[in-house]
């Protein structure tokens, strides 16, 4: 379970994040909606450990992340641009955890492949990045966070540059493969519709502050402020 | 664009092409040798002879060979000194603040907004006695600008995202910058050492000025056999074997782009 407790982040005057409290479950798909400029990216990179937080505590199964460095939080991070290396093949993308890790070269080698032929990227394993598709790059970024088997998924817009089309089947995809391997996820989004068909349970933020969170069932019957149900395009 | 080719490549012609050919052509012009008594009758060269013999003289006369040998031992130091202290520096700009960074910048392009005796007359007071040291030196401060900004450009390229991306999949920071962050910036490293391999091979005033005749490179003899031993043959030999080497060096290094290209 990851629980974060008066999360807060200020840039100069303004305030990114503000004392964010909140809980994500074990396996659960966690959706952060909100406008752009909410703070959404800032929160992801505070968990991640990318920013240090002014106040507040973020643990994960119950081990406090204050002052860890990225590389000892065991966590997967999908960037809005994917960020995939690309001097390196795809395999040796998604191998790149794994070596961090110290594995064997063997071990890596056919976990990174099992993770290609789960995200359904089997057989380019010798490509370059740049030479795929937009679709096929967001899978291998998605390949790649996950192939360390990580406590935490964290996923920034991991939509938002596809194609509509593309879109929709991918969404359907990731939330998929989210519950079969029973990833704990935080997913940052600005789409409405997408978080409330992928999520378990949405938190939805303006300016840094926390509006609600619950189910995506429990926000439309009874959003908690006129916020939420103005964002949701629901009339009262 | 097309109407600006012709004027172009005429000025090419006269301005590079024509010396570079004549340069070619004295230096297998006769100079005369030290027996024959009517040899300095003729200064500078005897119009309309054929020899190798300046270039013999070069490659065996140690004096000249001592003199290759350094100039390139020389350049591959000053090239190896600017290009890894160039790469901390350009490192340093690419970790800084917005703020920082144009400071920073300012100040590593400051040296070359002096006059550039003034500068290596500041060294020279700084260095104290001349000597291999202070040539080495004053060649590096004069090129490590020139190298860092190359990298710098290079390194500016490399997104930020990839190092949080290494960090978040397990590499500490050294690990990040070795598998991540240099492997990008590698064209930088490439086009700075040609830069100041290329630029050092013609090193002149660090040497002439901070250095003793044993520091002499190719390019100082090659002013002193014009404008003292009036040995213009020579001189423009000499040249020519400088002039070959940047070539053969510059022709390596495409090849080598191009096939690092194609990989
Ligand atoms: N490094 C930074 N320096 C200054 N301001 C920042 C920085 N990162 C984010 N901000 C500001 O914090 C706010 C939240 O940004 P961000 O987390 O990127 O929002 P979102 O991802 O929801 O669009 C914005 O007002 C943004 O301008
Ligand atoms: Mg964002």
């Amino acid at each position: 379970m990851i629980q974060v407790r008066g999360l807060t982040k200020r840039f100069g005057a303004v305030s990114a994040v503000a004392d964010l409290s909140f809980d994500v479950h074990e396996g659960e798909l966690l959706a952060v909606l909100g406008p752009s400029g909410c703070g959404k990216s800032t929160l992801l990179r505070l968990i991640g450990g990318y920013v240090r937080a002014d106040s507040g505590v973020i643990s994960i199964g119950g081990r406090d992340m204050n002052g860890l460095p990225p590389e000892a939080r065991n966590i997967g991070m999908v960037f809005q641009d994917y960020a995939l290396f690309p001097h390196m093949t795809a395999l040796e993308n998604v191998e790149f955890g794994l070596k961090m890790r110290g594995m064997a070269k063997t071990e890596r080698r056919a976990r990174a492949v099992e993770a290609l032929a789960f995200t359904g990227l089997a057989g380019i394993e010798e490509r370059a990045p740049g030479t795929l598709s937009g679709g096929q790059q967001q899978r291998l970024a998605l390949a790649r966070a996950i192939a360390p088997k990580p406590a935490l998924l964290l996923l920034d817009e991991p939509l938002s540059n596809l194609d509509a089309r593309i879109r929709e089947q991918m969404r359907g995809e990731l939330r998929n493969m989210q519950k079969r391997l029973g990833l704990t996820t935080i997913l940052v989004t600005h789409d409405q519709e997408e978080a409330l068909l992928i999520a378990d349970r949405i938190a939805i933020l303006e300016r840094g502050r926390l509006h609600q969170c619950s189910t995506p069932l429990e926000i439309c019957l009874r959003p908690a402020t006129p916020f939420v149900a103005g964002f949701l395009g629901l009339t009262p | 664009m097309r109407k600006l080719l012709a004027p172009a490549a005429l000025l090419w012609t006269i301005g590079v092409l024509g010396p570079l050919l004549w340069i070619l052509r004295l230096s297998l012009a006769w100079q005369g040798s030290p027996k024959d008594e009517h040899a300095y009758d003729v200064l500078f060269y005897h119009p309309g002879t054929w020899t190798l013999e300046n270039y013999a003289r070069i490659f065996s006369e140690w004096f000249y060979v001592r003199m290759l040998l350094f100039t390139a031992g020389l350049a591959l130091l000053v090239t190896a000194v600017s290009v890894t202290l160039g790469y901390i520096l350009a490192y340093a700009v690419y970790r800084a603040t917005p703020r920082f960074k144009t400071a920073l910048l300012v100040l590593i392009v400051m040296p070359k907004l002096t006059n550039i005796l003034v500068f290596i007359f500041g060294l020279k007071i700084m260095l104290g006695p001349s000597g291999l040291l202070p040539v080495v030196a004053g060649e590096t401060f004069l090129l490590l600008p020139y190298a860092a900004m190359t990298i710098a450009a290079a390194l500016e390229a490399v997104p930020r995202h990839l190092i949080d991306t290494a960090r978040g999949l397990g590499a500490r920071p050294a690990a990040a910058f070795w598998n991540v962050v240099f492997p990008l910036s590698l064209p930088g490293v490439v086009a700075a050492v040609l830069l100041v391999l290329l630029w050092s091979l013609g090193a002149f005033l660090g040497p002439y000025l901070l250095g003793n005749p044993s520091q002499y490179t190719v390019a100082v003899q090659v002013d002193r056999e014009t404008n003292f031993d009036l040995n213009w043959a020579l001189a423009a030999a000499l040249n020519t074997v400088m002039m070959v080497s940047v070539a053969a060096i510059g022709y390596g290094a495409s090849r080598f782009r191009s096939r690092a290209a194609c990989r």
